[in-house]
């Protein structure tokens, strides 16, 4: 069945949560460019976890939104997805659940620890010649 | 072309408040939780019910999280307990920062027991620590058995899992071991209850959990 869909819910979840993230990562760069060097930034580099809760799109577009009249004007974000790894201690094996589910997919165990996917980080950023 | 490596989170400075904040509850000795569910789940009831099952035995401060209004305040004031409201006008969770502030208007040296109940979202609040002991976790059985699976990382981060409104399942097509299965599936460390508030099911238990963590404090 299909039937005509409006996405709103996308704005508004950007005024919100996503938003209130980029807002975040700019005082974090604050922090790191020093004022002289900020118009020189030109890439951001994230990591976003697959169960981070983050939605890599929707922060991508809250960044495009107030990067402009920031510090950064020119900087553009890249995003990259981690996937949820988990390491089973029962048969000692590190594996990727898509499901996002704390379980060994394999033999059932619960006794897993996540090395990654719930993570949101700032990794780097890159800086063009003057 | 230069590469700056900074390889920090991006909510280090929410996370920094909120240690402050734990650190400071720890030092007063107040248990605290931080209630998240999705809107309408039962989380204002269960203050009520809670408030009710102690009636002023421990000494208990709420603070309220919502997007507009003060209703939720409204409804605890009755119960003659301190009760801040925080109104996020538009943000969809409570940080850290917020309840530091709400922590420090609270005029109130005695309380053991500090309930903060967050903007009704089963999604954003996940990621914010408050500084609290516990995330509490609510999901009213109306809600359906799928939704650990489809919201993991609030069950994820969360050490209590309250099923709610169970008195309905009579009507209801969920399965409420499905639900519990669910949930385990994502944090097999869950701590479950079975309530109703209508029904004042399961308030016991789950008043006597709270007590003896009070007590351990």
């Amino acid at each position: 069945m299909s039937f005509p869909a409006f996405n709103i819910c996308k704005e508004i979840l950007i005024d919100m949560h996503e938003l209130s993230l980029a807002q975040n990562i700019i005082e974090m760069m604050n922090d790191a460019v020093p004022a002289e060097k900020q118009h020189r930034v030109k890439t951001i580099h994230l990591e976003a976890g697959a169960f981070s809760g983050v939605v890599p799109d929707s922060l991508a577009f809250a960044l495009d939104c107030i990067l402009p009249d920031s510090g950064f004007p020119k900087a553009r974000a890249f995003i990259h997805e981690i996937p949820f790894t988990v390491y089973c201690k029962t048969c000692k094996r590190k594996r990727i659940n898509n499901s996002g589910i704390s379980i060994c997919e394999e033999c059932g165990s619960s006794e897993i620890e996540i090395l990654s996917g719930t993570e949101l980080i700032l990794k780097a950023i890159e800086l063009g010649d003057e | 072309m230069s590469i700056v490596t900074i390889e920090r989170k991006v909510l280090e400075k929410n996370d920094e408040i909120a240690k402050r904040n734990r650190e400071e509850f720890q030092k007063r000795k107040i248990f605290v939780l931080n209630l998240v569910s999705s809107p309408g789940s039962g989380k204002t009831s269960i203050l009520e019910k809670t408030l009710e099952y102690f009636q002023g035995t421990i000494p208990i401060a709420i603070i309220e999280g919502d997007v507009q209004t003060n209703l939720d305040a409204q409804r605890i004031a009755k119960y003659n307990v301190p009760v801040v409201q925080v109104v996020t006008n538009g943000l969809c969770h409570l940080e850290a920062k917020f309840i530091s502030e709400a922590f420090d208007s609270l005029t109130t040296d005695t309380i053991k027991l500090l309930i903060i109940e967050n903007v009704g979202n089963l999604v954003c609040p996940s990621g914010y620590d408050l500084g609290e002991h516990h995330k509490v976790v609510v999901l009213s059985v109306t809600e359906g058995d799928d939704k650990p699976l489809k919201y993991p990382a609030m069950f994820r981060n969360a050490s209590v899992l309250l099923i709610n409104k169970v008195d309905l399942l009579p009507y209801l097509s969920t399965d409420i071991e499905e639900i519990k299965k669910n949930a385990l599936s994502i944090n097999p460390k869950l701590i479950l209850f079975e309530i109703s508030c209508t029904a004042n099911a399961g308030i016991e238990q789950w008043g006597e959990w709270l007590k003896t963590k009070i007590e351990f404090k």
